[in-house]
């Protein structure tokens, strides 16, 4: 084996354990002490902090590049795959396929924004970043659908509705007609019938806030009943003291607004981007701490950013992707 | 803390640096751990106890010790903390800058073809590198919603990076011979 040939097997050996480093880093699981060891990784020699700055760099241009993608060739919005039963379903024939035509027409041209009526056929919702959607389920119970947000409606067992959240966040309204409904998420249940509530779940953590009536919150560690007015916040580790809530802030995106009262441009930033296209980065990690209180509009989300760098005194700079660099 | 317990402490720690440190060592598995903590023990020493006096500090080396216990403590559910996402966007975007500017601009140029590499790839292991990529689902999100487990979502995502780094790489072949000739 000539030089040449050693060197492009330690650079695509490079090359693999920086791209491994790369996916780990981008789990949403990654720790401080990932963040060291890799460190430590890239200092081993000029070579692997090259290897994992071109892994950097692909990945960032990924960014742009999946968007581009996603314009010329969508993938498939909700409902993704109607789900198990399909037993079932097979012996209904063209139910399952017409009842999936109708789902695929309400996607391209949804009405009032309101997806088609949940049926027996249990499905798969999502919502890509910055929509909201609303759904109506077993004849009059709406769920608002929050940005970026993947839940599953299961059959309803002795009529009580099942639905698991597994990733965004979903606010429930009282109806007039009470139903029993549980929401599933991480490593707990949310319980309530005629209660106004929102429930948020990123990775494993969830949180479920009370607007009006009761919920029962369960999760290995024990059950708290919240009220109105009261959240608690549970995760695979256990479950936290209820707090009290400011309900016009956690319910703020049902009404298209986000409400900041005294909070850090970090978690602000954080939460924009949940909505908005693109990424806010903030360059400058000590403005992370200045706190801030702003009402924005979400379907004018972009004003932010102007908002946020003369508060703050902030250079900002504009990239594509809509990409945005703060500080 | 007053001025001669602060003077104490800092005299013993010094002197008993190499006992501390094994100590800690032994206790945490790693020296360079140790170290980090006995140096923030240092540094920190002067806001460590208020309201104590030298008469309440019997055995200074012991109450070095726990201070340092308490230090690492510290350190270790820091260590634990997840890191958030704009703290790894800015991992990222300054790693890219250690690159030429100028190599930079060329890997910019290939998003087309990398927009088209996307396309080309197994449509599951698309719709999985879309998710990851573009909504930023945690990968045990992105699991539960393909019906799949996290290490088959970190494979395909692997899978396609490999095939995306392969499209780059194929544009920037290294010139070997001489450069041709430039003419005015």
């Amino acid at each position: 084996m000539n030089d040449l040939d050693c060197e492009a097997t330690d650079d695509s050996r490079l090359r693999g354990e920086a791209q491994a480093w790369l996916v780990r880093l981008t789990s949403c699981e990654a720790t401080v002490a990932d963040l060291d060891a890799l460190n430590a990784w890239r200092a081993r020699s000029p070579a692997h902090g090259r290897a994992f700055a071109e892994a950097a760099l692909l990945w960032n241009l990924l960014g742009d590049a999946t968007q581009q993608a996603v314009v010329r060739n969508p993938a498939p919005a909700a409902p993704i795959r109607p789900r198990a039963l399909m037993g079932r379903r097979a012996f209904i024939g063209g139910g399952l396929l017409a009842a999936s035509a109708a789902g695929a027409a309400a996607v391209v041209h949804p009405p009032l924004r309101l997806w088609p009526s949940w049926s027996e056929l249990a499905a798969e919702y999502r919502t890509n970043k910055g929509e909201r959607r609303q759904i109506e389920v077993a004849g009059n119970m709406a769920i608002q659908i929050n940005t970026q947000t993947s839940i599953d409606l299961r059959p309803a067992i002795d009529g009580v509705v099942q639905i698991e959240l597994i990733a965004g966040e979903v606010a429930f309204a009282p109806q007039a007609q009470t139903r029993d409904i549980v929401v599933r998420a991480g490593s707990g249940h949310a319980q309530a019938r005629n209660a106004g509530f929102n429930i948020r779940r990123n990775g494993d953590d969830v949180s479920v806030s009370c607007v009006s009536g009761e919920v029962l919150v369960s999760c290995g560690a024990g059950t708290t009943m919240l009220r109105n007015g009261q959240q608690t916040l549970f995760n695979e580790r256990g479950m936290s003291q209820i707090a009290a809530i400011d309900r016009e802030v956690v319910t703020a995106w049902q009404r298209g607004l986000l409400i900041f009262r005294d909070e850090t441009l970090s978690r602000v930033i954080d939460e924009v981007n949940r909505y908005r296209f693109g990424k806010i980065v903030l360059v400058d990690r000590k403005l992370g701490a200045r706190r801030i209180v702003a009402n924005f509009r979400l379907d004018r989300i972009d004003d932010v950013v102007d908002f946020v760098a003369e508060v703050v005194q902030a250079p900002v700079r504009r990239l594509p992707g809509g990409l945005v660099l703060l500080g | 803390m007053t001025e001669s317990l602060l003077i104490l402490l800092r005299r013993v720690l010094t002197s008993e640096y190499g006992w501390l440190r094994r100590r800690l060592a032994l206790r945490f598995g790693s020296a360079e751990f140790a170290s980090e903590v006995l140096h923030d023990a240092w540094i920190h020493l002067d806001r460590i106890g208020e309201g104590v006096s030298g008469a309440a500090v019997h055995n200074p080396t012991a109450y070095l010790y726990r201070i340092a216990l308490n230090i690492a403590a510290d350190r270790k559910r820091g260590e634990q903390r997840r890191l958030l996402r704009s703290e790894v966007d800015l991992l990222f975007l300054q790693a890219e800058q250690e690159l030429d500017p100028a190599h930079i601009a060329e890997a910019r140029s290939e998003l087309k073809a990398l927009a088209l590499a996307i396309d080309e790839l197994p449509e599951r292991r698309r719709a999985i590198f879309i998710a990851a990529r573009l909504e930023e689902m945690p990968h045990q999100a992105v699991a539960e919603r393909f019906g799949v487990t996290v290490r088959i979502v970190d494979r395909e995502i692997r899978a396609a990076f490999d095939h995306f780094s392969k499209v780059i790489n194929k544009k920037h072949v290294p010139r070997r011979g001489p450069r041709p000739v430039k003419s005015s």
